[in-house]
């Protein structure tokens, strides 16, 4: 029994030794093979890796090149120019690396531009916007004034004159006192403005102003400028409309919402143009 | 009511002039030296300028001037239709590296060597050079160097919790500008 035991332990030690011998062998192979593998690969590889474009153009020119009777000799220059190209590439490495100088690759930044800095054009009128637009000179301010004057002074003579008819009958009523605030002066500033820079902002602020004050015929012609400027205005539309009918043209206020209203489909003009209508609005 | 409209219409006036800036103004403020203006105006009015090379040069070298360097981004890829534009785009897209290029270094250490960008008179890269080409003295934590146009002191600085690189340049009269970039 003890025997048999004995036996079977020195038949696996000589099993384990000859398999070591044998996967020994078999290691010590590949390590060879593959340490001889990486070798050639290595040695393989292009040393110069900053140039692998020569590399490449030495085997394609060998591979190429046509086989002749000349053959050593056009092998003889290819390697020549080759080696040419390598050391002017060498040499252009050198300059980059060595001799460079940031001071010599100086940019200097153009400003010619500044000579031609012209503000962009105002956006174009159309003749009769044009005329809209023109400023109104002192002269016939002065000239609208003085009618106005005169219309004012006719006005109260009449008034006057009914005043007095009445007065005779009746007693004199209380006078409210109405206190107004003066704009005129806002007004002018906010117009020079406007006339040094047209924007729609600034005409339709002018046309409420002149609104509010109740100088609809101003108010009208500002809403109109303020429409030159920008046609789909809504505001514009409706400001010059309100002016019409406040100025006693509501036929014309409420075609003119009526065209606006069909162009757009807005439903201020619509509504607008219904309140002139039906009396709502006066 | 009558007071409530004025009221109104003032309001509604001076909210449009404020909005309205036009680029006549920005014309005027450039040529009166007004960069900030220029450049702050300029960068809500950029799109209606864009188109037109000379306006959008003008708003990047305003925007230099003030050191508002990270605005340059947007001319950069506006300009490039004429050679000058081409040549003022390399020029503010050089100092736009340049800049982060020296912040990397100077925030995270980072290092570079043989550096071969080009070079321009703006003071970024003048320090740029300087520092690159390790021409400063140390002092703490302050680089200090020095070329044919004056004294530079650069250093970094915490504010807000964010760092800032300064930039002390004295000149050779003894003028003293500071720049500061994040």
């Amino acid at each position: 029994m003890h025997e048999y035991e004995a036996l079977y332990q020195r038949y696996r030690r000589y099993r384990l030794k000859k398999a070591i011998r044998r996967w020994g062998a078999i290691a010590a192979v590949a390590i060879v093979g593959l340490g001889t593998a990486v070798y050639f690969y290595l040695s393989a590889l292009p040393k110069d890796l900053d140039a692998p474009t020569t590399k490449y153009s030495v085997t394609k020119s060998k591979i190429v090149a046509p086989k002749s009777a000349n053959e050593p000799k056009q092998e003889e220059e290819t390697n020549k120019s080759i080696r040419k190209k390598s050391t002017h590439a060498e040499v252009h490495k050198m300059q980059t690396y060595v001799k460079y100088d940031p001071k010599k690759n100086r940019i200097v930044p153009d400003f010619g531009f500044e000579k031609r800095l012209v503000p962009p054009p105002p956006k174009p009128l159309r003749l009769d916007d044009k005329e809209l637009m023109r400023q109104e000179t002192p002269e016939s301010a002065e000239a609208k004034a003085k009618q106005q004057q005169n219309k004012t002074s006719q006005q109260k003579a009449v008034a006057q004159n009914q005043s007095a008819s009445q007065a005779a009958t009746q007693e004199r009523p209380k006078r409210k006192l109405l206190i107004k605030a003066q704009q005129s002066d806002d007004l002018k500033a906010l117009e020079v403005k406007f006339y040094a820079d047209p924007t729609l902002g600034k005409a339709l602020v002018i046309a409420n102003m002149y609104y509010a004050k109740g100088d609809y015929e101003n108010a009208g012609k500002w809403a109109l400028r303020a429409n030159s400027i920008d046609k789909k205005n809504e505001e514009s539309w409706l400001l010059f409309a309100k002016s019409l009918a406040k100025r006693g043209e509501r036929q014309k206020a409420v075609s003119i919402l009526e065209i606006y209203a069909k162009q757009s489909g807005s439903k201020a003009a619509k509504e607008l143009a219904r309140k002139i209508r039906s009396g709502v609005f006066r | 009511m009558k007071r409530v409209v004025i009221g109104l219409s003032f309001v509604l006036f001076w909210a449009s002039s404020a909005w309205g800036v036009s680029v006549a103004e920005l014309i005027d403020a450039y040529k009166r030296g007004d960069y900030r203006y220029v450049c702050i105006k300029g960068t809500k009015l950029f799109g209606k300028f864009r188109s037109n090379e000379d306006l959008v040069t003008m708003y990047a070298f305003s925007c230099l001037n003030i050191d508002y360097i990270d605005r340059l981004s947007v001319p950069i890829l506006a300009l490039g239709k004429t050679p000058e534009s081409r040549r003022n785009r390399a020029y503010l897209s050089l100092i736009l590296a340049q800049k982060y290029i020296l912040l990397h270094s100077l925030l995270d250490g980072a290092k570079y060597e043989g550096l071969n960008l080009p070079t321009t008179d703006y003071i970024l890269s003048r320090v740029f050079n300087l520092y690159f080409q390790n021409r400063y003295k140390k002092e703490g934590d302050t680089y200090v160097m020095e070329d044919e146009q004056g004294t530079y002191r650069l250093y970094v600085k915490e504010r807000e919790g964010k760092k800032w690189v300064f930039i002390e340049a004295t000149d050779k009269n003894g003028k003293t500008t500071l720049h500061k970039y994040r």
